[in-house]
Order: structure tokens, then C-alpha cells, then sequence
């Protein structure tokens, strides 16, 4: 159950991230990278890129959906030990961290600039996804043992 | 079907699709997908000439001035310029209370520069309004030919710019080197993205809500 915690804890992460992300949106809070963040300091030029929505959504709101569905599934496998709840969490989180390999590429070879908050954010989805799958192959070995 | 399993082939088609969507949409060749033969959208808003003065609009001697970075590749500046200018404008300008001057902040990219460039030629012409307004009508992605020299010059052509003076300027090195200088003091004053606005002592990135900005601007017009 260590790795479903950690999967909470690094969703829960990753909303806080999201969350930020939405609010420089929105709210026009400086971000706080820049140059002080070496290469990973181009969140104004990724920001202002075409990709950081989807028509009129930004990508940001849906990390925020993403992160808190991460969250609510891990949490509630953690507590049920529920079917479910792991199906969700395994797909929510493989579709995220698809996603979030192609906005890496973005980054890479499109835009050519780094957003560290977004490449953070990034990680977290990729490690929750990661997590999930263990604790599906661990689900599989549990039922399979009995 | 195992949950693993499961997971794994959604993985693989969303990572799949994604990246074919991007490959046929040219985003990863890194050439121009913008065709250089197009008929500009006409501008959402152009100032009437009775109100602008150089890159500023409304009355030089207005009781309050906004100043504003822009990229001409930023889409959200295009929203900005599309979208809450007009209302600020028919709001505040018309009445003689705002100046809105301009600012460049090219960031994004080569095409950014030679648009910026483009906007000092048209500001030569007393044109740099329309010409303002007319790129944000016809944005068209970034650095992918949208604002290559052939669509600056249609587009040129379009905000009612003279043409000929506009060969002999758009190359001119000197005015490129007055945008890089010109970014360069906006990213030294505190300017990270776009667009940046500065009210007095305010100073904001990204698109304010309608009635904080409108506050502000009341705000600095009480005496």
C-alpha cells in the first residue's frame, strides 16, 4: 500500500501544481520562472504558445481535472481496495501520461522552450501512472495467489 | 481484459494519436505551414486616426495611461487586442480618460521580430493601428509562416500601408536591432510574457478581469 500512498500524495502534488498553472492563467500572477530557473525557465513563451489551450480550455484547467481524478482514485483505492477505483486511476493516469509525453515533445521540438512547472507537473502524472500500474500488478498477484 | 492491460493499450492510443495529430499538422517539421497567397480577415477593431498618435491611442494629454506589451505571435495578446481593447476603447478612450501606448516584447520567435519591425513601418506610415490590428485579425500559429515576409506584405497591404515604402523599411536592420533593444528594456523593467500591462505602479501579465481592470482605470481617474 506504500506505492498507492505515494500515488496520492504525488496526485495531490500535482493538483497544487495544475492549480498555480490555472491561476497565472486567469489571475495573472507572475509565474515564478524565469531565468532563475536556468532552461527550465520558459513558461512565458510556453504559456503564451498556441498549445497552452485547447480552443478555449486551457490545458492547465485540465490538469487540474486530470490531477483531482488521480487524487480521488488513488484515494479511494487506498481506502476500498475497490476494482473500480484501481481501473480508474490506472487508465486516468496512462491517458495522462500519454498526454503528457506528447506536451513534452511539444516543448521539445515544437515550441523549444522548457516550462520547469509544466515539466514538474509533468512528472507527477508520469509517476502516478507508474504507481498505478504496480498496484495493479500487485492486485493481480494478491488475486491470483488466492 | 486485465486493468493492466487495459491502462496500457489507452496509454498507447491516446500517445499515438496525439503524436500523428501532431505530425499531420506539421508541427514537428518546423516549416512553414501558412500559405503565402491568403485574404487577410478584416480587422476586429481599428481606431478611428482622430484618436491615435504613433503607437498610442486617445488623447495624449488623458488623465490616465495603460501601457502595453504584446508579442504579434501571442495568441492571447490577439485576444486582448480582439477582445478588450474595443471595450476599453468605446469605454474610456473615446471619452478622453485612457491612453493605451504599445509596447513590443518579441519573444516568441523570428516571426515575432519581423512583425515588430513591420509595426515601426507601418507607425512610419501613421498607419501602425491598422496595421496593429489587422495582424491580430490573422494570427495563424507561431513561427509556422504566419507572419512570413510575403503574408506581412498582404497584410501590409491590407491596414492600407504604402507598399513601396514598405519594401525599403521592412528590411532595414536598424529597426530590427530598436525591437531587440526595445524587448530587452521590457524584460530589464519586469515584463516575462504577454501581454504585460502597467497601469501606475500596477504591472500585471495575462488579461486582467474585465471589472478589476475597469476599477483600476477608475481608480487612477478619481482625482
Amino acid at each position: 500500500m506504500r506505492a498507492v500512498r505515494f500515488g496520492a500524495v504525488i496526485s495531490a502534488i500535482g493538483t497544487v501544481i495544475a492549480t498555480y498553472l490555472l491561476a497565472i492563467r486567469f489571475a495573472g500572477i507572475p509565474a515564478i520562472c524565469g531565468p532563475a530557473l536556468g532552461p527550465f525557465g520558459g513558461c512565458a513563451k510556453v504559456e503564451a504558445s498556441v498549445y497552452s489551450s485547447i480552443g478555449p480550455i486551457p490545458v492547465a484547467l485540465v490538469g487540474v481535472i486530470g490531477s483531482l481524478v488521480l487524487l480521488i482514485a488513488s484515494v479511494q483505492y487506498l481506502r476500498t481496495r475497490s476494482t473500480i477505483a484501481l481501473n480508474i486511476w490506472a487508465l486516468a493516469a496512462m491517458t495522462g501520461a500519454a498526454i503528457e509525453l506528447v506536451l513534452i515533445a511539444i516543448q521539445a521540438f515544437v515550441i523549444g522552450a522548457w516550462c520547469g512547472w509544466c515539466l514538474l507537473y509533468g512528472l507527477t502524472v508520469i509517476l502516478s501512472a507508474v504507481t498505478a500500474i504496480t498496484a495493479a500488478v500487485q492486485a493481480e498477484r494478491g488475486a491470483a495467489a488466492r | 481484459m486485465s486493468i493492466i492491460k487495459n491502462a496500457l493499450l489507452t496509454g498507447a492510443v491516446v500517445l499515438g494519436v496525439g503524436l500523428v495529430v501532431l505530425l499531420l499538422s506539421g508541427s514537428f517539421s518546423g516549416k512553414p505551414t501558412a500559405s503565402d497567397t491568403f485574404t487577410p480577415v478584416a480587422p476586429v477593431f481599428t481606431p478611428a486616426a482622430e484618436f491615435t498618435v504613433g503607437r498610442g491611442i486617445g488623447a495624449t494629454d488623458a488623465p490616465v495611461t495603460l501601457e502595453v506589451w504584446t508579442d504579434f505571435q501571442c495568441p492571447i495578446c490577439g485576444i486582448w487586442a480582439n477582445g478588450s481593447e474595443p471595450f476599453l476603447y468605446e469605454k474610456y478612450i473615446k471619452e478622453g480618460k485612457l491612453r493605451i501606448e504599445h509596447h513590443f516584447y518579441a519573444f516568441l520567435g523570428e516571426e515575432s521580430f519581423t512583425s515588430a519591425v513591420g509595426a515601426i513601418c507601418a507607425d512610419k506610415q501613421n498607419k501602425f493601428w491598422a496595421y496593429h490590428s489587422t495582424l491580430f485579425a490573422n494570427q495563424n500559429g507561431e513561427n509556422q509562416g504566419g507572419f512570413s515576409a510575403p503574408r506581412l506584405r498582404i497584410l501590409a497591404g491590407a491596414a492600407g500601408l504604402d507598399l513601396t515604402q514598405w519594401d525599403s523599411c521592412i528590411t532595414d536592420t536598424k529597426l530590427r536591432a530598436d525591437v531587440e533593444a526595445e524587448s530587452a528594456a521590457a524584460r530589464a523593467a519586469g515584463v516575462s510574457g504577454t501581454p504585460t500591462l502597467k497601469l501606475g505602479d500596477w504591472m500585471q501579465a495575462g488579461i486582467p478581469a474585465e471589472a478589476d481592470l475597469y476599477k483600476r482605470i477608475d481608480d487612477a481617474l478619481k482625482p
